[in-house]
């Protein structure tokens, strides 16, 4: 199943895009990421469904709350999606 | 144990703060540090403290909500990422050492906008012509630990704003007594405690950050690990090391007390007792009080002095009687300097949701009986 994730700086931002979707009805696990999903060591995501994704980021553009990148992933791939 | 001295700390919490404070130390680990179930809670425990604090203090984001251990730790934070070394500052005449012992340390000019005690036009007009001179920062307490005189902040922080001066606020006697509109006041930080008016446990304070800032300790934060900066974002570029969650725990438990309570209902319980303990004070001979015509001038703290004695002395003495208060300076040399109660300083006795009418009265008997001896 192919679904989104949204990279966060930190827990507690993380944690406040966790709030705007969830304020929009969208449903998101924080999840830790590796090194190789921020590329400076210890990080956060957020999982958003495939349905969800166009509601989540449009959340989050309006709440100005934004992911500092988002990734496709499909299977074992992971792409960088632009936003 | 009579306990006057809320304004140190206060003694008496909510119950819900105790449970939560045992509650966080069965069940919470290290927030940021791992994806299992112990670490998820403390960090999601923080979380709600953080936006609960950013609702109650009006911060558009819980990220600028930043942990300190307390009200000291993150006016340093505040006042050495404002004020270079050598630099300038402007203070009000009542600052507490939290303040003015880092700016000592930085060996900055300091400023005093002093004026007297329960003045607050002189005071603004004071800050005013300090601000002219410009400065690196101003720094002002919201209300004197010592006299609980109530400073006109939201004044001071237009003028600063219309001075280019960056503000930094100590709220240690205000948050969560009297409105503090982090947004309304456009402070570049709003410093305070969580054990004070907060009602969360020692070791605990927070710093409402809307300036950038610069780290006081550098350490591990659970994010950007591979870089040997730290970050750049808030809250972790302020917060290395591992948090203090029972206490956050507990101070989020404050925190919902005092929104449950409203801070406007407890400024008006303690501004009851204060006039209470004023009116008593002024009929008991060689007893002199510190307060203004006006009450709504005073948040929750009064000085007073029985004069021929130390207040020290007083202290010890009423102390045999059961009754919890402070002699001396408070920490707050500037402040005696400013009101002329150098160098013995004053007893001072402080209130909080908890204090009861009884205590003022005890108190009064117990005074008049030392005064009178």
């Amino acid at each position: 199943m192919d679904y989104y994730l949204f990279a966060a700086r930190s827990v507690t931002h993380a944690q406040q895009m966790a709030k705007v979707l969830s304020d929009a009805g969208v449903s998101a696990k924080i999840r830790r990421a590796g090194a190789g999903m921020t590329g400076r060591g210890c990080g956060y995501t957020l999982e958003v469904s495939r349905r969800s994704y166009a509601r989540a980021l449009d959340a989050c553009r309006a709440s100005g709350v934004q992911p500092v990148r988002v990734l496709l992933v499909s299977g074992e791939t992971r792409q960088e999606v632009s936003t | 144990m009579i306990y006057l001295d809320s304004a140190a700390t206060t003694f008496q919490k909510p119950a819900a703060v105790q449970r939560a404070v045992v509650q966080a130390m069965r069940t919470m680990s290290s927030p940021g540090r791992g994806g299992y179930a112990s670490a998820q809670l403390a960090e999601e425990t923080l979380f709600r403290c953080r936006s609960a604090a950013a609702e109650l203090f009006s911060v558009p984001s819980a990220e600028q909500v930043v942990f300190t251990m307390n009200a000291t730790h993150a006016l340093n934070i505040a006042v050495k990422s404002l004020v270079r070394p050598g630099g300038r500052a402007v203070v009000s005449g009542y600052e507490h050492n939290a303040v003015t012992r880092p700016l000592h340390a930085l060996g900055a000019e300091v400023i005093v906008a002093a004026a007297p005690l329960f003045h607050p036009k002189e005071t603004a007009e004071a800050f005013e012509r300090a601000l002219a001179l410009g400065a690196d920062a101003a720094v002002c307490t919201h209300v004197s630990n010592v006299f609980g005189d109530i400073l006109p902040i939201a004044e001071i922080a237009r003028l600063c704003r219309a001075a280019g001066v960056p503000l930094i606020i100590d709220a240690s006697q205000s948050a969560g007594v009297l409105p503090v509109d982090f947004s309304a006041l456009g402070a570049a930080f709003i410093a305070m405690p969580g054990h004070k008016g907060l009602y969360g446990p020692q070791g605990t304070g927070l710093l409402l950050c809307g300036h950038e800032a610069l780290p006081l300790l550098e350490g591990g934060t659970g994010s950007e690990s591979l870089r040997q900066e730290m970050p750049d974002f808030l809250p972790d570029r302020l917060e290395a090391g591992t948090h203090n969650v029972p206490g956050i725990a507990g101070l989020a438990a404050g925190i919902d007390f005092v929104r449950a309570q409203r801070t406007e209902r407890i400024f008006l319980h303690e501004q009851q007792l204060l006039r209470r303990a004023v009116q008593g004070m002024r009929g008991i001979p060689r007893v002199t009080c510190y307060a203004p015509q006006d009450a709504r001038m005073q948040a929750g703290v009064l000085s007073f002095t029985v004069e021929g004695l130390d207040p020290e002395e007083t202290a010890a003495q009423l102390a045999q009687r059961g009754i919890a208060l402070r002699a001396g300076l408070h920490c707050a040399p500037f402040a005696h300097r400013t009101a002329g109660t150098l160098p013995d300083g004053t007893m001072r006795m402080s209130v909080s949701a908890f204090s009861r009418t009884f205590e003022i009265d005890a108190l009064l008997i117990a005074l008049h009986e030392v005064a009178a001896r």
